[in-house]
């Protein structure tokens, strides 16, 4: 089995067949609002990220007392991303964590096997993206936990995934996503696997401003509203301030910012007023 | 230009080797405790709200959302989101830099994880 997946991911990797006149800013971020998007890194960059995401606009918890959720933080990320070729791109963070396993360090890999070209083959992109979580939380006490960690392995969380996406247009641009999250330890009435699927979309208002949106929806009976657990959706406006300066402000009901934590443990629902405000600074320096 | 496809098979490599060799699945025990007899909001769970939650500074109306001191008043924030999310998987209710209990011992955690389960009868 390993020698087979190893094998799989080599053979991926040393397929060749690159086109001439590549499209490129399909959307302007390697995210859209969750959700990776299918964009990499160019060669060379480096990618300084900075995420946030606030308590409950409304609802109960939300409102006047809590400044509209602005006095919260659901959960904050800093990370840092690197282009090692045109296609293929690295990255570590640090992510608060909104789940039950909480302080993670992310790792990433990220690698784009077909780019979509003007009036070529290929019109479409696929891009492949894995993720692995650690939490560093301090062990628990308690025995009934998932953060007790009797194992090592126990911190650990993996989301892969895959983008098919293509701009349509100068102003539309859409993608569908097929993912598997991987939690190692998890309640006694839950399930490893998680799979998903999700859809995002760009419109380009102006040269520098798009509106996008997001969403990704769990399969599994677990994930049910009857069992407390909604579909994490966003909406947003991305702001190409120019110099590398990508700047996005969303609204969505999840509260965690990697795959790992929203794509489980999403329980906040629009329909109750629990959505928060996010924004993300993406800064490019050519290293 | 080949050592850096280098290091992208390398990189990609190592990731999957250690997804692998740090790949369990494992489930928590389910709890074995009883919820016989059951709890009420009158019965037990008052007590524990009162005392953790509900307290001058806190969850009484003042600082924290809500004011917890009564049924009604503490009903609005009885969903799987809110008080059972907080309190009893993330368990960061009551938080570290509370000025009360800074946490529920493990016999709280039960009477409160029976009367969620129950649909948080007040009688």
């Amino acid at each position: 089995m390993k020698t087979f997946i190893i094998s799989c991911i080599c053979g991926i990797i040393s397929i060749g067949a690159w086109g001439q006149e590549k499209v490129h800013q399909t959307f302007k971020d390697t995210r859209v609002i969750n959700s990776h998007s299918l964009e990499t890194l160019r060669k060379g960059i480096l990618d300084f990220r900075v995420s946030h995401r606030f308590g409950d606009v409304a609802g109960n918890a939300g409102g006047w007392p809590t400044f509209y959720g602005l006095e919260n933080a659901s959960d904050i990320l800093i990370g840092f991303e690197y282009g090692i070729t045109e296609q293929f791109m690295v990255g570590v963070s640090r992510s608060k964590g909104s789940g039950p396993l909480r302080s993670n360090v992310n790792g990433l890999l990220k690698y784009r096997l077909i780019q979509q070209e003007i009036n070529g083959r290929n019109p479409f992109s696929v891009t492949f993206v894995s993720v692995a979580s650690a939490s560093t939380m301090q062990k628990s006490g308690s025995e009934g936990v998932l953060n007790f960690f009797a194992k090592t392995a126990h911190r650990f969380s993996y989301n892969l995934q895959m983008i098919i996406g293509s701009k349509i247009s100068e102003k539309i641009a859409l993608q569908v996503m097929g993912a598997w999250t991987y939690r190692n330890i998890v309640p006694s009435t839950d399930k490893n696997d998680l799979a998903s699927v999700g859809f995002s979309a760009k419109f380009q208002l102006s040269k520098v401003f798009g509106l996008i949106v997001d969403t990704n929806f769990p399969i599994s009976e677990l994930r049910s509203s009857e069992n407390g657990y909604y579909p994490p959706i966003g909406i947003g406006f991305e702001w190409e301030t120019g110099g590398g300066h990508v700047f996005q402000i969303n609204l969505t009901n999840a509260t965690g910012i990697m795959e790992t934590d929203y794509l489980p443990y999403t329980q906040s629902n629009w329909g109750d007023g629990e959505y928060r405000l996010g924004f993300t600074i993406s800064r490019h320096f050519r290293i | 230009m080949v050592t850096k496809i280098l290091m992208e098979k390398i990189s990609i490599t190592l990731f999957f080797i250690f997804f692998l060799v740090s790949c369990s699945k494992d489930k928590l025990a389910p709890p074995d405790f009883s919820c016989d007899p059951q709890p009420t909001y009158n019965s037990d769970v008052d007590n524990i709200i009162n005392s953790s939650c509900a307290y001058a500074g806190c969850h009484d109306g003042s600082s924290a959302p809500g004011n917890f001191g009564s049924y009604a008043t503490l009903s609005g924030f009885l969903s799987p989101t809110l008080f059972e999310r907080r309190a009893l998987v993330l368990r960061d209710m009551p938080p570290q830099e509370a000025t009360g209990p800074t946490s529920l011992t493990e016999e709280q955690i039960q009477i409160l994880s029976c009367w969620v389960e129950d649909g948080y009868p007040e009688n």
